[in-house]
């Protein structure tokens, strides 16, 4: 058996999971069991029976990051194991944000908005850079103060060139 | 006798060009970058030759490069795709002085539909309607009053130097137009040190329809019909159709004149298209024309029955084109949705990476172009479209339910991806009642929020914990999906 959390929709939840037999789980959440019957049909694919409900699911983790498809929808959730919560603490969720603001792709830099030592919040515009025709706008991953600005206005940025850094 | 085609492009056109090639027994050349080594159009190629790194200013728009590879494997003709060199009427020209076919308009036409103005003259002596603007700018406020009054409200007043926006007002109501005025020509002075206004008629929520045509080397075009693309971000078309159901037939039958008279009239050839803004009472004007085969020609083919990218083939060996105007005839409702490595709910951020596991939908009325499978990279040095899924239907609702169960079939595993969008989008009441334009999407940024719809946690929370917990006897650690990619990170803008 073992013990998970998860963050999943805006939702904090935590559940115990338990193999019984070669394709048979056991999920305990909120004081209710349930069984589910789960095949693996191909890379990242899985079937999963519930009941007589047949669900498709594709899944794809890179650590605590999921991805995942399901009845026509996506949703993307962070799952943590024993281990996991004991190295971060309990209740930490999305807890990993980076401060360090990167261009994933090559472009111009055509607007800075911010300077060292100035505060920012969440969701406030810090570089404008063009690429592809498109203007686009990285945000504030946090709350916190600029600690270095490493482009300047009308530089040309490599894919992964990190442009601010966010404390 | 066109008997092997160079693909000066990459992605899903370069797979989709020698696609029909080689049911036409022609051998195909892929020229590529670097970047490009492990992509789909390499190995579908017959022969591929690298032309440089992976900027495309060092190998997909080195004309001289491409030229040479041609030569070297004897290619006598190029298909240009669409973007990179497509509408470079140098690249025209190097085939014309090399003796190579080029799938496409001469450099002549290039250079004519290239240029604003001159494809506003053209476009007018072929008596295409233009939206209504003054040529000469202005700046006696009484003149402008008088010509606005003409126009009618709404007007846009606009830099001769313009450009994103600045410099550009629309003005509603006379009474505002002097302060506007003012507004205009300051932020111009100040963007272009140039102050210049013209004025035009303000063409509010239009709608963006555009016409296919072909023309052979004969003297001989037929439109085929019309494509809607309404649906656009920040000028970019998201989902496009055919037919435009919105359109009457007398309209319809016009613009598709109109097309034709200017493509005949500066000697066109190949396929192309006439973009238009289409208002609410069905006014048409010229936007501009694009001189290649477009990213959502396959809604066209699909209603049409038409492969265009064999018509072009057959254009370039000296071949007529072998319909009428009147065998031309739309079958049923095509949609096409852009699948794009980005995020919507982030500014539509590119979101390049590998793509670790791909389940494409498949059934009647199906079709998926993608250059690009599970095992690829979305590399950071192109446009992000992963494919273009295109549905064709008996109607379309029919077909839009069709793209919502295509797209809820569809699964691309580790980016991200605008597939939550489209499926949004499709369900407006705006689109389904046909009544979208192309501001619809930029007016409502809601539509970028993706909205949560009850999972079965349960089953999700399962799945995870049986794949942590090892998935079976003998399966653990097979997969190897567990290498940090970054792909969630959205470029640490998350």
């Amino acid at each position: 058996m073992k013990y998970f959390k998860a963050d999943i929709q805006g939702r904090a939840v935590e559940f115990c999971a338990e193999r019984i037999g070669t394709g048979q789980i056991k999920i305990t959440r909120d004081g209710r069991a349930s069984v589910l019957d789960i095949a693996k049909t191909g890379e990242l694919r899985y079937s999963v029976i519930s009941g007589q409900q047949s669900y498709a699911v594709d899944l794809f983790n890179a650590g605590e990051n999921w991805q995942v498809f399901v009845d026509g929808s996506e949703a993307h959730f962070n799952l943590k194991d024993e281990r996991a919560i004991r190295r971060k603490g309990a209740g930490s969720g999305l807890d990993s944000v980076s401060g360090q603001i990167a261009s994933p792709m090559p472009g111009k830099v055509v607007d800075i908005k911010v300077k060292v030592g100035q505060k920012v919040t969440k969701g406030e515009g810090l570089v404008v850079v063009e690429a592809m025709k498109m203007q686009n706008e990285f945000k504030a991953p946090m709350d916190g103060v600029v600690k270095e600005v490493l482009v300047n206005k009308d530089d040309s940025v490599e894919g992964g060139r990190v442009m601010v850094v966010i404390e | 006798m066109i008997k092997k085609i160079l693909i000066a492009n990459r992605g899903e056109i370069a797979v989709r060009v020698m696609r029909t090639c080689r049911e036409m027994g022609i051998k195909t050349v892929a020229v590529f970058s670097e970047a490009d080594r492990k992509s789909l159009f390499v190995r579908a190629a017959a022969e591929a030759c690298c032309i440089g790194p992976a900027p495309s200013t060092e190998s997909y728009l080195c004309i001289d490069k491409i030229i040479a590879v041609a030569k070297k494997t004897k290619a006598c003709a190029i298909h240009p795709g669409y973007g990179f060199l497509s509408e470079k009427e140098a690249f025209s020209q190097a085939c014309q002085d090399n003796g190579i076919v080029f799938l496409g308009p001469s450099p002549k036409a290039i250079a004519l539909m290239g240029d604003k103005v001159k494809a506003r003259e053209c476009a007018q002596k072929a008596g295409v309607p233009m939206v209504p603007g003054t040529i000469e700018p202005l700046s006696d406020l009484n003149e402008i009053k008088k010509r606005a009054r003409e126009f009618g409200y709404p007007v846009l007043l606009k830099a001769a130097a313009g450009g994103g926006g600045k410099g550009m007002r629309v003005v509603r109501d006379e009474q505002d137009i002097a302060s506007l005025f003012a507004q205009a020509r300051g932020e111009a002075e100040k963007s272009f040190g140039d102050g210049r206004i013209y004025l035009e008629k303000y063409v509010s929520n239009p709608r963006h329809v555009e016409i296919q045509l072909i023309c052979d080397q004969h003297g001989h075009g037929v439109a085929l019909l019309e494509r809607e693309c309404s649906m656009q971000r920040r000028h970019q078309k998201v989902i496009e159709e055919a037919p435009c159901v919105y359109l009457r037939d007398d309209v319809r039958e016009k613009m598709m004149q109109a097309a034709v008279s200017l493509a005949l009239n500066i000697g066109y050839t190949g396929a192309g298209t006439v973009e238009f803004l289409v208002d609410q009472n069905q006014n048409y004007y010229f936007l501009e024309m694009n001189t290649r085969l477009q990213v959502e020609h396959c809604v066209t083919e699909q209603i049409t029955g038409i492969d265009l990218v064999r018509l072009q083939i057959m254009i370039g060996n000296g071949e007529k084109i072998p319909y009428r105007q009147t065998d031309i005839t739309a079958r049923g409702h095509a949609i096409e949705c852009r699948i794009y490595a980005e995020d919507p709910a982030n500014g539509f951020m590119p979101s390049p990476g590998v793509i670790r596991g791909m389940t494409v939908p498949e059934g009647p009325g199906i079709r998926h172009d993608t250059g690009v499978g599970a095992g690829s990279e979305i590399s950071i040095y192109y446009d992000p479209m992963i494919a273009k899924l295109i549905v064709h239907a008996g109607d379309r609702s029919q077909a839009i339910e069709k793209m919502l169960t295509a797209l809820g079939d569809y699964r691309i595993l580790g980016l991200k991806n605008n597939m939550g969008f489209l499926k949004t989008l499709l369900n407006t009441q705006t689109f389904r009642d046909a009544q979208m334009h192309t501001q619809f999407i930029d007016q409502n940024p809601a539509l970028t929020q993706q909205t949560e719809t009850e999972l079965p946690l349960d089953v999700i929370l399962g799945a995870a914990a049986f794949k942590i917990m090892g998935e079976g006897a003998c399966i653990k650690n097979q997969s190897g999906s567990d290498k940090r990619s970054g792909w969630w990170q959205g470029g640490g803008c998350g």
